[in-house]
């Protein structure tokens, strides 16, 4: 079960860097998309759909890592000052019905990719561009990001010796928990 | 189940989750999805799981999001902060409280170019308290100005929140990340207002010891002083006029000033002084680009969570509920609209601020445009009052990040804002007595 843990642990991290990539291929398009219109007085065409594309990628490539991280924004003050049992009940439950939504959303966004690839579904600008793998991106995203919060839970009811040295949350700040902007 | 009902269901539902130490994220979408299942049925709610991934990502005036991220974050790289306070610090150094000026001035700037309030609180925290606590700053006087100053990162453009609340009302995201910056301006003035008050009421001495701000302590002039780091300042200043300069004049779009903005603050790291004690460039460049996509990540899936929340509130007529309510109050518009600000406060000490954001404007701007309420204006006026939960305890992010940095106890974190709370009453008083404060400069753009 170690064993599955290490490399669901090696799939989240390669699947943020291609986040990582996909942030930096943004970043290229939308400046491309400038140059060219200053250069060339035209659009590039494709470059709204890559974009799009991009961040379904930032986003769900990204989504594994985030739970392997414990990254997500929540608040933490109750459950921190819950008494003990208590608040290992509060969290293994809230982590219970994480992997059931996560599972939930998986399936439900794995239909509409099934659906668009079988249709073939485009969206028509200057370029034909396939929506499917966008859409097949944002299940495999879910997919993992559900397998990774499952062994989450696997570890924290104790079941599993451990995920990744990295796979702890941090405990250090009261309040809320996450980014936070 | 009625409406009414299931409303009451799915809020009880939401704050029990968070309350467990769900994400928020999945708080809202599984108590949204609840209420979908009680009004309609197990299909409809799978069909809107199924579609607002897609959706709510899937969108091209959303890629701004990432770019303004990976911009603030390379900045901390960067080093400009430092570098904008020793100069800030320089400028200042004169007047009665002049190092809580600086400090005020360079989050500011800072805020210019980073975006965000923790990064603002945190970067400026590290440089600015210690100095301000040799200078005789009492510790919660130094860590609130730093904490309450930080809360200009979500006002300031880029500012990320007023993003999502474009996202969330269909209002121009130029106007309203143009709209910060006067309210933005105004806030810091009165803080270094206050400060210098307080230093100079120190001075006469008035005022409880404790707490008494002291003048600029009086500083040895060295006779070779080193020189000052002008670049930083001119390095801010460029990604300031090319971001909210682009999108005031119409040049580029706010997605293009971003991705621009992002690639100069790309290439300032590559090319630019490395900073003492950087871990190096490959791993600044890896550490900003995980940091950017973790973070991009963590928005949407509240955007995500509140996507499918929303369809809940669509489908049970929460708003117009709401709406039908408070229209039928005996009370004058502005009168509600100073009542649903204020309720935003409380909040504000329990939730997240985009978590807060997501909740609240589908419900609250149907009812400011009944009102006849400018959504502009209200953005700004919303930002606000959330920048107030930022450093309100038992939330208050950013007395946390300020703690945390500066090793100083929260609860003095806590105590040192308090006077900044009562100035930033006095800024909310005025941005609500005139509305063009927030509204004259988007009026004017291109």
């Amino acid at each position: 079960m170690n064993a599955v843990a290490g490399v669901v642990g090696g799939v989240a991290k390669v699947m943020a860097i291609l986040s990582a990539l996909a942030t930096v291929t943004l970043m290229v398009a939308l400046t491309g998309e400038v140059a060219t219109r200053f250069v060339a007085g035209r659009s590039l065409p494709g470059m709204v759909e890559l974009s799009e594309t991009c961040l379904v990628v930032i986003v769900f490539f990204g989504f594994a890592y985030v739970a392997l991280q414990k990254a997500h924004i929540r608040m933490t003050l109750v459950a921190d000052n819950a008494p003990g049992r208590l608040f290992r009940a509060m969290r293994l439950t809230a982590t219970l019905l994480s992997v059931a939504f996560l599972a939930w959303l998986a399936y439900a966004t794995g239909e509409r990719a099934i659906a668009s690839f079988q249709s073939g579904e485009y969206k028509f600008g200057l370029l034909q561009w396939p929506i499917w793998p966008a859409r097949w991106a944002i299940t495999v995203g879910l997919a993992i990001a559900t397998v990774v919060t499952a062994i989450v839970l696997l570890r924290e009811a104790g079941l599993l010796a451990g995920l990744a040295t990295d796979g702890r949350a941090s405990e250090s700040s009261p309040g809320s928990r996450g980014d936070g902007r | 189940m009625g409406a009414e009902a299931a409303i009451a269901l799915v809020l009880v539902l939401m704050m029990i989750l968070i309350i467990m130490e769900m994400p928020i994220a999945f708080a809202m979408g599984i108590s949204g999805a609840v209420g979908l299942i009680v009004l309609r049925d197990v299909d409809y709610a799978t069909n809107i799981l199924g579609a607002v991934p897609f959706t709510q990502t899937s969108t091209f005036s959303l890629t701004v999001i990432p770019m303004f991220i990976l911009m603030g974050v390379l900045v901390v790289k960067g080093d400009m902060a430092r570098q904008v306070f020793a100069v800030a610090s320089h400028l200042f150094r004169r007047i009665p409280g002049g190092l809580g000026v600086s400090t005020v001035m360079a989050c500011a700037s800072f805020s210019a170019v980073s975006g965000s309030s923790v990064a603002t609180s945190a970067t400026m925290a590290k440089l600015s308290v210690g100095e301000m606590r040799t200078r005789g700053y009492p510790a919660s006087l130094a860590t609130g100005i730093v904490a309450s100053a930080g809360t200009l990162g979500v006002l300031i453009p880029p500012s990320i929140m007023m993003i999502i609340y474009a996202l969330l009302t269909g209002e121009s995201t130029g106007k309203l990340l143009i709209a910060g910056i006067l309210p933005g301006i105004l806030t810091a003035l009165a803080y270094s207002t206050y400060i210098s008050l307080s230093a100079a009421a120190g001075r006469r001495g008035k005022g409880d010891d404790r707490e008494r701000l002291p003048q600029q302590a009086p500083q040895r002039e060295p006779r070779a002083r080193p020189a000052l780091p002008w670049g930083g300042l001119a390095r801010v200043g460029i990604l300031f006029v090319i971001v909210i300069g682009g999108i005031y004049s119409g040049v580029f779009t706010v997605t293009e000033s971003a991705a621009i903005g992002a690639l100069t603050a790309l290439l300032m790291v590559l090319f630019g002084k490395r900073p003492a004690r950087s871990p190096g460039l490959v791993e600044d460049m890896k550490d900003a680009l995980s940091q950017s996509a973790q973070t991009t990540t963590t928005i949407f899936a509240i955007v995500i969570g509140s996507g499918i929340l929303s369809a809940f509130f669509v489908i049970s007529r929460a708003p117009q509920m709401l709406t039908l309510w408070i229209g039928g109050l005996d009370l004058d518009p502005s009168v509600i609209m100073a009542l649903m600000l204020l309720m935003i406060v409380p909040l504000g000490m329990f939730l997240e601020s985009i978590s807060m954001m997501v909740i609240v404007v589908p419900l609250f701007y149907p009812i400011a445009q009944e009102l006849g309420f400018d959504g502009i204006w209200l953005g700004v006026m919303m930002i606000k009052m959330i920048e107030l939960g930022l450093v309100t305890p038992p939330i208050g992010i950013s007395c946390y990040v300020v703690s945390g940095t500066s090793q100083v106890p929260v609860e003095q974190v806590f105590r040192g804002v308090i006077p900044f709370l009562l100035v930033d009453a006095l800024v909310i008083a005025c941005l609500f007595a005139f509305p063009a404060i927030a509204t004259w400069l988007p009026s004017t753009m291109n």
